[in-house]
């Protein structure tokens, strides 16, 4: 009954915000503001166009502009490809085609896409940031955030956790983009059933809100939250004692 | 409600997790070995960014292993699937268990890369013990290596065990890796993946033929003898240890878990238990495990402290017949006659499931529908390879001889070892199983004694234990023991005294005594042989008509030893100091050939007129037998007529 009640009060907020056009108002600081994603700095006030967080990764209204699309575009998949999860170096890919919130991830982390380089502003000049790269793209490597270490440069980048494949939710199969259930038995004593009880999200293969069992995987934001945590990286858990770790993982 | 309930069977699993198990290193622990004040549990072996090139984002840097010839592989010379070097996810494992690289040494940490936790009391590397494996992994079981399709006592885990093959499309794929037994997370007793109480986990790829009954398997003998945990429950690992084994290969140890550890010795991975006080009793057995150890430092035994090295087990396909001597130190190990995995307890088999050579020399292999008979073990050595099996020694007669061919039942005179005697007289009969009840022996097989009888190697050659006052007939009938040709007080490994000193008139040869020929007398009633009751016979009318010629012999007139005419009690076939005249082919030789202080008749043979060059034993012209022979030659002795005599029922 509740829940009822709140998706009715979803969509008439939803309307709201069509029908009006923001205002440019003075706001709280966020967890945002304190994130490394706040790309403008700390001090960034009031909030205007020009210093939007949000536009750095969101399209206002869904709005797209034909050929200035984000870098993630799914259409593109080409300039998403560099990150490349295998079981093994002569196995075959894990996933081949990225996809749900892990290409939006990607556009930046993969370290093949500049930095900064929002779609719908007049100007496409990238914004520069002390520590990056000269050429515009995110760092690599030591103390980088993008996921190609230059010392892996060679053969697929290995060594990441897998993203965008299935999860056992409640110990049932699932088939998540592409990829279906495991072939062998899921050996149920190493998954947790729900990851969501602590404090962990799962992602449904529909796009909708409905996360149902046998059509969940694992995306980036599975473990993080990219407005900000109160936990180092963006995590939705603490790392300290293995937590995240061991919030799916019953080992 | 059912919340409650859903929290309180989370927090329950909580527990047995990685963080109860020697494999969590944080802080946060109990354990000996932690960090100083890292807390993250699964960081010291994964990263979710960063890892390393492998499977499961290995937080650690495996770029020292590069093609993993930092190590040594195990080996074997009875190995079925020589294992690659290290692979797969054994690759994980060793980046501690090697020792070559500090346990907080990370590849990434909080973005540092590479990273160095600090543990407590300054430990780095793996501490010196058990679980450091060092890159020598020769004595730790194979890793890395497939399943050989030809072994059927060496198998793939069946699907849903526990133990499980490596999985992934790698060149580690399908081989057993640390992972098969050990899940790295498991609250376990050594993070095996299922419990190893009496063999279990072993047996889930060996499945030892012949095991599951087998006198090991069955044991319910405490070891340590003190403990309450059986041989049997032991299973595998009361002989065998997969890491750090003493011994060079197959794992062996000599762990000797009621007492200290013994040296490395292949023989001591079965004095273990095979020793005094070795095992505690069986309570269905009344016994301990035989004390084999005190036997084989017997005056006499089969030789098997010579050599440090290995035999081949024989139980195993790999090694041809005969086994390659590789040594000059000829020695015997307990696995050249006895197939642990199979053993059984007499009157069993004690030699199930191991291999020997018939008396066609073929090789045969005992098992399901095969029975090995004693023999066919005995001539692995003693058979054709005796020259090349068994270093000259000072007991051993000059050159030996093949018993493979002493016991052909085609032979003219043999001792019944492969097949009833040649000489089937009432009058053998007299003496094995005498009528006066002087001697009553029964034969191997619980049967009174008879001519018809055949015997084992083991009643003569045995424990000298076997042979004391009483014990009669087979040593199998035997009270005494531990039984088998391991070692025994008297020469030649002999059941019982028997003296091949030569009759000079003054002691043991003064005058006549049984306890000369013990040996022979625990079958051939000592008192039948010198009464009237033996072939060997001089009625009157024949020669000097003296009578029983065994008492003559021994008793009245020569003091002679039973060796001195059967020289050679195993059969007729190496005679060399005998010339066997006139005896028809097929008639029975009795055993007769000469030792060689025996000499030739001086001048002719009244018989045949003739001058033989060794001493003579046959037929006269008329069919009596008769001796020609130096013995007769002297004063005292006889000669012409007199040696022949007539056995009444030859």
């Amino acid at each position: 009954m509740s829940a009822l009640l709140s998706i009715v009060s979803a969509l008439a907020l939803q309307q709201t915000v069509v029908a009006m056009k923001p205002p440019v108002i003075p706001r709280a600081p966020s967890r945002l503001d304190a994130s490394p994603h706040n790309f403008f700095g700390p001090m960034a006030r009031p909030m205007s166009e020009a210093t939007d967080l949000c536009q750095l990764c969101h399209v206002p209204n869904r709005l797209e502009w034909p050929g200035r699309g984000p870098k993630w575009d799914p259409k593109r998949p080409g300039r998403n490809a560099a990150l490349d999860v295998r079981a093994d170096p002569t196995g075959p890919p894990l996933a081949l085609r990225w996809a749900g919130s892990t290409l939006r991830c990607l556009s930046c982390h993969d370290g093949t896409v500049s930095s900064i380089n929002i779609a719908h502003r007049a100007s496409s000049a990238s914004l520069r940031f002390d520590g990056n790269a000269a050429n515009g793209l995110m760092a690599s490597g030591r103390n980088g955030p993008a996921l190609a270490y230059p010392e892996l440069t060679t053969g697929p980048v290995m060594g990441n956790h897998p993203v965008s494949v299935p999860y056992p939710l409640d110990h049932a199969g699932s088939e998540y983009k592409g990829f279906g259930p495991r072939a062998v038995p899921i050996n149920t004593l190493e998954w947790v059933p729900d990851p969501r009880v602590n404090g962990l999200k799962l992602v449904s293969d529909t796009s909708g809100f409905d996360v149902l069992r046998g059509t969940v995987g694992v995306e980036c934001s599975s473990c993080h939250d990219p407005h900000g945590t109160t936990n180092t990286y963006f995590l939705r858990v603490p790392k300290e004692r293995s937590e995240l770790c061991l919030g799916c993982h019953r080992k | 409600m059912s919340a409650l309930v859903a929290v309180f069977a989370a927090m329950t699993l909580a527990q047995a997790n990685v963080r109860n198990t020697r494999h969590n290193l944080s802080s946060t622990s109990s354990n000996p070995v932690k960090a100083l004040s890292e807390t993250q549990v699964c960081v010291f072996c994964h990263i979710p960014h960063g890892g390393s090139q492998s499977r499961a984002t290995w937080n650690r840097n495996l770029a020292y292993q590069a093609g993993g010839t930092i190590y040594t592989v195990y080996g074997s010379s009875t190995v079925e699937a020589p294992p690659d070097r290290p692979n797969g996810a054994s690759r994980l494992c060793l980046s501690c268990h090697d020792g070559a690289l500090a346990l907080g040494a990370l590849l990434n940490l909080d973005a540092t890369r590479p990273a160095t936790v600090a543990m407590q009391g300054g430990v780095t590397t793996m501490p010196v013990g058990p679980r450091n494996l060092g890159t020598d992994l020769r004595n730790d079981h194979p890793i890395s290596l497939p399943i050989p399709a030809t072994d059927p006592e060496i198998i793939a885990p069946p699907g849903g065990d526990a133990v499980k093959l490596q999985v992934g499309a790698t060149s580690a794929k399908d081989r057993v890796q640390c992972t098969s037994c050990h899940d790295p997370h498991l609250p376990t007793a050594k993070f095996l993946v299922k419990s190893n109480l009496r063999g279990a986990l072993c047996l889930t790829c060996h499945p030892k033929q012949g095991w599951l009954g087998s006198r090991h398997e069955a044991s319910l003998a405490p070891y340590p003898a003190t403990g309450s945990q059986t041989v049997g429950d032991l299973g595998c690992i009361a002989c065998h240890k997969p890491h750090n084994g003493e011994g060079p290969t197959k794992l062996l140890t000599t762990q000797n878990l009621s007492g200290t550890p013994l040296a490395w010795n292949e023989e001591n991975v079965c004095f273990s238990c095979h020793r005094s006080g070795g095992t505690g009793i069986d309570p269905v057995r009344s016994r301990a495990a035989p004390d084999i150890q005190t036997e084989a430092l017997k005056a006499s035994r089969h030789p098997f402290n010579l050599k440090l090295d290995e035999h081949q087990p024989i139980f195993t396909a790999k090694v041809p017949e005969p086994e390659p001597v590789l040594n000059v130190q000829k020695h015997v190990e307990c696995a050249d006659c006895h197939n642990p995995h199979q053993v059984q307890a007499l009157p069993g088999n004690v030699h199930e499931g191991s291999k020997g050579i018939s008396l066609s020399g073929a090789v045969v292999v005992d098992n399901a529908g095969v029975n090995l008979a004693q023999y066919e073990v005995c001539f692995r050595c003693h058979g054709d390879s005796f020259a090349t099996m068994i270093a000259p020694a000072a007991t051993r007669p000059p050159g030996g001889s093949n018993k493979r061919l002493e016991f052909q039942t085609t032979n003219d005179a043999f001792h019944p070892v492969a097949g009833p005697g040649r000489n089937t007289s009432t009058y053998l009969n007299n003496v094995l199983d005498s009528p006066a009840g002087q001697l009553v022996g029964l034969d191997w097989q619980g049967n009174r004694l008879n001519r018809f009888s055949t015997v084992l190697c083991t009643d003569c050659h045995n424990n000298q234990a076997t042979g004391t006052a009483g014990n009669t007939g087979s040593a199998r009938q035997s009270a005494g023991g531990p039984k088998g040709p391991h070692g025994s007080t008297n020469p030649r490994l002999l059941r019982a005294n028997y003296s091949t000193a030569v009759g000079g008139g003054s002691a043991p040869f003064g005058s006549f005594n049984a306890n000369n020929f013990a040996l022979c007398f625990l079958c051939h009633d000592s008192a039948s042989l010198r009464g009237n009751r033996s072939n060997f016979f001089q009625a009157g009318g024949v020669g000097a008509g003296r009578g029983n010629l065994h008492e003559v012999h021994l008793v009245t007139r020569t003091n002679a030893s039973c060796h001195e005419c059967h020289y050679n009690v195993h059969s007729n076939v190496a005679a060399t100091n005998t010339d066997y005249r006139n005896v028809p082919a097929g008639t029975p030789t009795h055993l007769v050939n000469f030792s060689p202080n025996v000499t030739r008749g001086s001048g002719n043979d009244p018989q045949y007129g003739d001058s033989p060059t060794r001493p003579r034993w046959g037929r006269t012209p008329s069919g009596d037998y008769y001796c020609f022979a130096g013995c007769h030659g002297r004063a005292d002795a006889m000669d012409g007529d007199k040696s022949v005599y007539r056995p009444p029922n030859p």
